[in-house]
């Protein structure tokens, strides 16, 4: 258990915790031509480029919400989540977390969060996971059985109580990543940032840290902001995402919602005992694409419906024949992200490269 | 007290660290050793074969025997590290704790000493026994203590120039040119190849007071002799000037760079 759950119905609490208004974020960078002429050149003339990351973004995550920050890559979801952290200096707009500027990183605000990166390690690989962890207590002024307990109750959830005395370097990846969660929860922070969590994990190590973060949020309330190229984290994760896109939030609101938005019809695939008659089937079902599954000796239909002709299509179905099977069927979070990131690369063929600012310069 | 418990565990932890590697750390003591032993036995046939040296082979024996233990407890390697940290983005992991990255280094560099000192003590014993009827050590007290003050303040110094060089990283791309540029000036004007009182003599006031003499050799010559009352004191007053300028200058760099730190990769 991870101490008293949250009594809370909703899971959340409407204060918000993150409040972005306007904020943005350009990275400025020095461009070189290849090979050794290039190398001269730029000793002498140095392009100075700026790319906008990041542009007048605005939005606030109550108390306890899982946001996933979705979009493709360099779309701005990373920097967003740096920004967040106090990893970054935001070029324009406000930003507060937990009522303090994250750039100023105060120890205070620093001891009430935690960034885990799939990409980077917290630990020391050297020696075992336990002397991170004392460090940790150390760093954030634990008491010796609060941080005995905590590490206890986290290493049982996570699985790992037998691996905290092994050195980290003979750990396997999704043993390590399962540590690094730990040491970054320790200190109980009150928002996590996750940036890819599950990369490069099993399936078996990835539903694991999935469940182990929907429980943290479920019983202690850990407001939780993640970046995930893996559409199953989102949907096991997440109660709300913002896309981002060039830099902009493209939606904000429940994954249902996006899922309504994008894809307004249900697929009903629904199985007979004996092949059917296919003539006037159009007639019958106004407004639904149906299509016969060629596979099954014409037994099985396959029905993309209009969500307002769901009940009608339903009630229908039975009349034609005996029912074997029945199933109704959301397009999958996955496809439904692909084609919002399709539209998008379709609108602005520029997706993967963010405009530059027109104060570009070269110098 | 925070900040101290934070220090004793990344030393207990880079100790052990370091003692994984103990093969490597013998090593590297040996060519911290080797070096000034051959440079020494070079001084001592010139000096056999008639040349004229501005010092005693007194002094020339107690400079090169303590030479290896004083570069060694001066010495700090944290620009490159430091600056692949920023390049990486590796220092993030750093930037969302309640603890500076530099107390990481300031324990991996005492720690490191710690270990290195205890491989190198039973290797200057030696060569200080072999050279034993040339070697020269003051028995004031006072002396000593000026000595240990010295070493710090030059440690300082070499450690705050260190993080002035990895933090060019958060501009720069690559920082191997400062970094070769600072290691050829300190071979050189430091005191680790040549004494500094071997140097000709229109430099001396020059070599006086360049930065580099307070970050090795300056430590050295309260211990080997030489120096004036007067001398001893004015290169108190420059070392600490310089470790002021030195720390200070890191503060602001550091200041400056973590405003356009990238923190890539993650």
């Amino acid at each position: 258990m991870l101490g008293p759950a949250v009594n809370n119905s909703l899971n959340h609490d409407p204060t918000p915790v993150i409040e972005a208004a306007d904020l943005t974020k350009t990275y400025t960078f020095h461009r070189q031509e290849p090979g050794v002429l290039g190398a001269f050149r730029s000793l002498v003339r140095r392009r100075t480029e700026t790319r906008l990351a990041v542009d007048r973004i605005t939005f606030a995550v109550g108390a306890g919400e899982v946001v996933g920050l979705l979009g493709p890559n360099g779309a701005g979801k990373t920097t967003t989540l740096k920004m967040l952290a106090g990893l970054l200096y935001p070029t324009a707009g406000s930003l507060e977390v937990l009522g303090f500027t994250p750039h100023r990183r105060k120890a205070e605000y620093l001891r009430r969060i935690a960034l885990v990166m799939g990409q980077k390690t917290m630990l020391w690989w050297d020696v075992p996971t336990m002397d991170s962890l004392l460090l940790h207590k150390d760093m954030y002024d634990l008491d010796d059985a609060g941080f005995r307990a905590t590490v206890g109750e986290l290493a049982e959830l996570l699985d790992v109580t037998d691996l905290l005395r092994v050195q980290v370097r003979k750990l396997s990846l999704g043993e390590r990543m399962k540590c690094e969660l730990l040491a970054a929860l320790v200190h109980r922070p009150e928002v996590l940032f996750l940036d890819e969590p599950t990369i490069g994990l099993d399936v078996v190590a990835k539903a694991r840290v999935r469940a182990f973060l929907a429980d943290l949020n479920r019983l202690r309330g850990t407001t939780i902001v993640v970046t995930s190229h893996d559409m199953d984290d989102i949907e096991a994760l997440c109660s709300r995402v913002l896309i981002i896109d060039h830099g902009r939030i493209g939606f904000d609101g429940t994954l249902a919602a996006l899922v309504r938005e994008v894809q307004p019809h249900k697929t009903i695939v629904a199985t007979y005992a004996d092949p059917i008659a296919l003539d006037g089937l159009s007639d019958r079902f106004p407004d639904v694409a149906v299509t016969v599954d060629p596979a099954s000796d014409g037994r099985t239909l396959l029905l993309e419906t209009p969500r307002e002709r769901m009940s009608a299509t339903l009630e229908t179905l039975p009349r034609l024949g005996s029912l074997a099977d029945l199933t109704v069927r959301d397009a999958a979070v996955e496809e439904i992200i692909r084609q919002v990131f399709e539209r998008s690369a379709l609108a602005q063929p520029a997706l993967h490269a963010p405009p530059t600012l027109p104060g570009e310069t070269g110098s | 007290m925070r900040v101290l418990r934070v220090l004793r565990r990344l030393i207990v932890i880079d100790v052990t660290r370091t003692l994984i590697y103990r093969g490597e750390f013998v090593v590297y003591m040996l060519g911290i050793v080797v070096g000034p032993a051959v440079a020494l036995l070079v001084w001592r046939a010139a000096a056999a074969s008639g040349a004229a040296l501005p010092v005693t082979m007194e002094y020339l024996v107690s400079y090169f025997v303590l030479l290896g233990v004083v570069n060694m407890l001066v010495s700090s390697w944290l620009a490159w590290w430091l600056a692949e940290m920023i390049r990486l983005g590796q220092l993030s992991t750093w930037l969302v704790r309640p603890a500076s990255v530099f107390i990481m280094l300031l324990a991996n560099n005492l720690s490191e000493k710690l270990v290195k000192a205890v491989i190198l003590a039973p290797m200057v014993g030696v060569l200080g026994w072999v050279f034993r009827d040339q070697l020269r050590l003051p028995a004031a007290p006072g002396l000593w203590a000026l000595f240990g003050l010295s070493v710090v303040l030059a440690a300082t110094i070499t450690f705050a120039v260190d993080v002035v060089l990895g933090a060019l990283a958060f501009w720069f791309d690559d920082i191997g040119g400062f970094f070769r540029l600072r290691l050829i000036a300190g071979a050189v004007l430091s005191g680790q190849m040549v004494p500094l009182a071997l140097f000709p003599e229109w430099t001396a006031g020059f070599i006086a007071v360049q930065p580099f003499r307070f970050m090795l050799s300056f430590p050295l010559e309260l211990l080997v002799g030489g120096l004036s009352a007067s001398e001893v004191a004015m290169g108190m007053v420059l070392q600490v000037g310089y470790t002021v300028a030195a720390v200070g200058g890191a503060v602001l760099i550091w200041r400056r760079g973590q405003r356009v730190y990238a923190a890539v990769g993650a």
